[in-house]
């Protein structure tokens, strides 16, 4: 077990050398997270709530599902190297489980975003475009439950895209359309109270709200206790199917690995 | 002996034929990819598009009309690619000394480094994406094409990819001062690129100003579109503005590439 928490360490390690580029990425998000809110305001003009959303719970999910969709950003190209170089033959021979390392290299990597990264941006949104508060001590238990879930389910829908590679030369096509399905159907550049009927029935069948949406949604408390389980049930059910994928798609993934030199 | 003289048209025609050839060599990989870029630039019109099935409109634009300018952006991005992915990639190509191989051939630095390489992926994602939006928004907003309009647009379109293009250049340009400028490309192009996809009037005064005083992007699509478009937001701006995009694509590409030239004499190569 220590042994991946060394993983941890150094990936979080890593991540301290590049202080410009965090600096910029803070920016960077903050100018995003700024420009939906803009637009937003506008599209509010002088409504103070419109379909019982106020403004600034609109705000509250562009800050936190961006802010935690850039902290969260996982690399889906891990494996993908690994087979190009050859170097994936050594993650076989070393005692320990590739898949876990690489979770452990991944949350080394989150946990540096979410303090040097994700806080600041918080931060600076909060002071100049201002956030709610989580509506009570409970729900920002239930919410950290949930949103650690969320990013179970994330990370796992990654992972089905890192071990296509075992199949296709580049991941890069498939990488992005996931991003772009994440990005529009997860809420984190819509905010879910606002898109059409017909296509949330279509999100209901899909892991994708539950990524950032639910939790947001726990954050804020527009939903009840008894509407929390069940999104808590929906969040087990989806990493169960998500994880017996990922364990199928691996398992034949190997047998398929075949590398040219070394 | 005869001299084997290539002119530069030559030249350029013969680069592109080898661009075309390494980026279409894994066949199945080029369609995937082409069609992801589509599908990334199209998901941003997908928000939009349902937005504004609850919020009629945006600013009194509503989604024909907002179509219309984010073709605009699109169309110029397939030409530039064409043309400038040596300066969106430069960052690479200084890193691992590939640039010292431009410095000794007998042609100009900045044309080998625009002829060598062509994003082609980039270029039908966004090049297909354009042409799809103008197509479906150009007869809903009432376009006429009389010649003076078709000139008009072709100058526009010319003037909007020499603005992204000295963005590219000046950006490049900083490589041969700092060893990453991925983080400044993502600033000051695509975040900026991201608030000019809607129509400058709706930002605040600050953002407004930088969007046509400091990186003029409101150049390429807004002021353009009110050409076709008259809305009455345009009371806010010159009405000259409408006209000088090739102006100002011009104007700054000049200014971008005597900073290019200047930044030129500190380059240390990194590789060896």
């Amino acid at each position: 077990m220590s042994v991946y928490f060394e993983y941890i360490k150094i990936a979080f390690l890593n991540k301290c050398t590049y202080r410009v580029e965090c600096l910029l990425g803070i920016l960077s998000t903050c100018l995003q997270i700024f420009i939906s809110c803009a637009i937003w305001k506008v599209l509010y003009g002088t409504n103070q709530n419109i379909n019982d959303i106020t403004y600034s719970m609109v705000v509250t999910n562009f800050v936190l599902s961006q802010g935690l969709s850039k902290a969260f950003s996982v690399n889906d190209f891990a494996i993908q190297q690994k087979i190009n170089d050859g170097t994936i033959c050594n993650e076989f021979l070393k005692p320990v489980d590739y898949r876990i390392s690489i979770l452990a290299t991944n949350l080394g990597e989150i946990l540096f975003n979410l303090i040097a990264f994700f806080l600041p941006t918080v931060l600076i949104t909060s002071i100049f475009i201002g956030i709610l508060p989580p509506s009570g001590l409970i729900n920002s238990l239930l919410f950290l439950l949930s949103i650690i879930l969320g990013f179970i389910i994330l990370w796992l829908i990654s992972s089905i895209v890192q071990m296509s590679s075992f199949w296709i030369i580049n991941v890069w096509s498939i990488s992005t359309i996931k991003n772009v399905i994440i990005g529009v159907l997860s809420g984190s550049l819509l905010p879910l109270w606002f898109m059409p009927e017909s296509v949330l029935q279509i999100i209901n069948y899909t892991p994708f709200d539950s990524i950032y949406f639910i939790p947001i949604e726990i954050y804020l408390g527009t939903i009840s206790l008894y509407e929390i389980m069940g999104c808590y049930v929906r969040q087990v059910i989806w990493i169960i199917i998500l994880y017996s994928l990922s364990r199928i798609m691996w398992k034949f993934g190997k047998k398929r690995l075949v590398v040219q030199g070394g | 002996m005869k001299k084997n003289r290539v002119n530069t048209v030559h030249m350029m025609l013969f680069y592109s034929k080898i661009t075309i050839n390494a980026w279409f060599q894994y066949k199945l990989d080029a369609i995937l990819r082409s069609f992801s870029v589509f599908l990334r630039e199209a998901g941003t019109i997908a928000v939009v598009y349902f937005t504004l099935i609850t919020f009629n409109d945006i600013n009194g634009w509503n989604i024909k009309e907002l179509m219309f300018l984010f073709s605009f952006i699109f169309l110029t991005y397939s030409i530039l690619i064409i043309f400038f992915t040596g300066l969106r990639d430069f960052e690479w190509i200084v890193n691992d000394g590939r640039f010292d191989r431009f410095l000794l051939r007998p042609r100009g630095v900045l044309f080998q480094i625009l002829a060598s390489n062509s994003d082609w992926f980039a270029a039908i994602g966004h090049g297909g994406l354009g042409v799809l939006l103008f197509v479906l928004s150009a007869n809903n907003v009432n376009v006429e094409w009389s010649a003076l309009n078709i000139i008009y647009f072709a100058f526009t379109i010319f003037g909007g990819v020499l603005i992204q293009g000295s963005i590219f250049l000046i950006i490049a340009s900083l490589s041969f001062f700092f060893i990453k400028t991925g983080n400044i490309r993502d600033v000051f192009y695509w975040n900026i690129r991201s608030f000019a996809v809607y129509p400058i009037s709706v930002f605040p005064k600050i953002i407004q100003v930088i969007l046509i005083y400091i990186i003029p992007f409101a150049f390429v699509n807004y002021f353009p579109s009110q050409f076709f478009l008259h809305k009455s937001d345009m009371i806010a701006y010159p009405e000259i503005y409408i006209y000088i995009t090739p102006i100002v694509g011009l104007t700054v590409y000049l200014l971008a590439y005597l900073f290019w030239r200047v930044s030129l004499k500190h380059y240390k190569s990194s590789g060896n």
